[in-house]
């Protein structure tokens, strides 16, 4: 739209020293001596080189002027995503941390009852053993009892060590936040140094070697199952 | 005399089901919080078994297992890493530091105890 308004100006510019030119011909109604028609011709010439030159000029402040506002604008764009992904990226390590400490309360509990139970379980266990020592009848039921508890007390033992397992789940996917926070301010301040030319090269630098960090979590249980084991 | 045992792991949870685990079945367990502690309870007094996690800040497991390897008197001991890693370029890694076996979390208790006989009675 701009560039048209300077070629309208340009055109009513040229069309008027044209008439300008012409004007004295058709007022004194003579046809001109040649080299008057000559001299006429190149003033006309040069003025509309000199309006064209004007104008060219002019479209290309202004295109340089809208290719800066561009690159500002997105500067400002690449500055507000990255920001906007920064404060999520923040927000969900710190859910995470919750969940972390939910979970690290949560087993306090059930060590807390889990210890007490075991306890009793122990000092049954110690009564049985004394009454089978004395042949008692209901010894035998007794120690069938006592073997399923402490195959109970076994499972639990596995199943509480999740907090272990999911800690460190958790702990891996808040590095990778973190890289990723770190990534996207990088380009942030990449955007802020570099013209929008340079910006891709960057970026696509930075992508790299954040792909290169990133490590594959050292964690795959999917479920609480016991581990294998290997004897070297 | 009870066998004794060092439990190394950060994790208070799993070094309090090791102990529990062990204890039970008349073992002597001593417990420490990463690498760097295991190895010093380990030079202060002489255990028959250290059984570590891997991923521990301050010292790792396996630079605690090759650190333990240079002491005289833990040359030839048994060593079990309990990890939650069971990559197979890891278990390499644990067998070139001097490790004795791989036990992958969660252990079952069970076959814990089957392996602490197995390697110390």
């Amino acid at each position: 739209m701009r560039t048209n308004g300077i070629r309208n100006d340009a055109l009513i510019m040229g069309a008027a020293w044209t008439l300008l030119l012409a004007a004295p011909h058709f007022l004194f109604k003579s046809a001109p001596a040649w080299p008057i028609s000559v001299l006429s011709l190149a003033a006309a010439g040069m003025g509309w080189a000199a309006i064209a030159a004007y104008a060219l000029g002019r479209e290309r402040r202004v295109m340089d002027k809208a290719l800066a506002v561009a690159g500002d604008a997105s500067r400002t764009a690449i500055d507000g995503m990255t920001q906007v992904l920064t404060e999520q990226m923040q927000d969900a390590c710190t859910e995470l941390q919750r969940v972390d400490d939910l979970l690290g309360h949560a087993t306090e509990q059930l060590m807390a009852a889990f210890n007490s139970v075991s306890d009793q379980a122990h000092q049954r266990a110690l009564a049985q053993a004394a009454d089978a020592a004395h042949g008692w009848p209901a010894a035998e039921q007794l120690r069938a009892a006592a073997d399923r508890v402490a195959s109970d007390v076994s499972d639990v033992v596995m199943a509480l060590q999740f907090r272990d397992v999911v800690g460190q789940k958790l702990g891996h996917v808040r590095a990778e936040l973190v890289a990723l926070e770190q990534a996207m301010r990088r380009v942030r301040e990449a955007s802020a140094q570099h013209v929008q030319a340079e910006m891709a090269v960057r970026v696509e630098g930075l992508l790299r070697q954040w792909r290169q960090a990133r490590a594959e979590s050292p964690v795959r249980q999917e479920l609480m199952h016991a581990g294998e084991v290997e004897l070297f | 005399m009870a066998k004794s045992i060092l439990a190394v792991d950060d994790s208070a949870s799993i070094r309090q089901m090791v102990a529990f685990t062990l204890k039970t079945a008349g073992y002597e367990v001593i417990e420490a919080v990463d690498g760097e502690d295991g190895l010093a309870k380990a030079r202060t007094k002489p255990v028959d078994l250290v059984l570590t996690d891997q991923n521990m800040p301050r010292m790792d497991g396996l630079s605690m297992v090759r650190a333990l390897r240079r002491l005289p008197g833990y040359r030839t001991a048994p060593i079990l890493i309990l990890t939650t890693e069971s990559g197979d370029a890891m278990k390499s890694e644990g067998r070139a530091a001097g490790a004795t076996g791989w036990l992958v979390k969660p252990f079952d208790p069970k076959r814990l105890l089957e392996v602490v006989r197995k390697v110390i009675g």
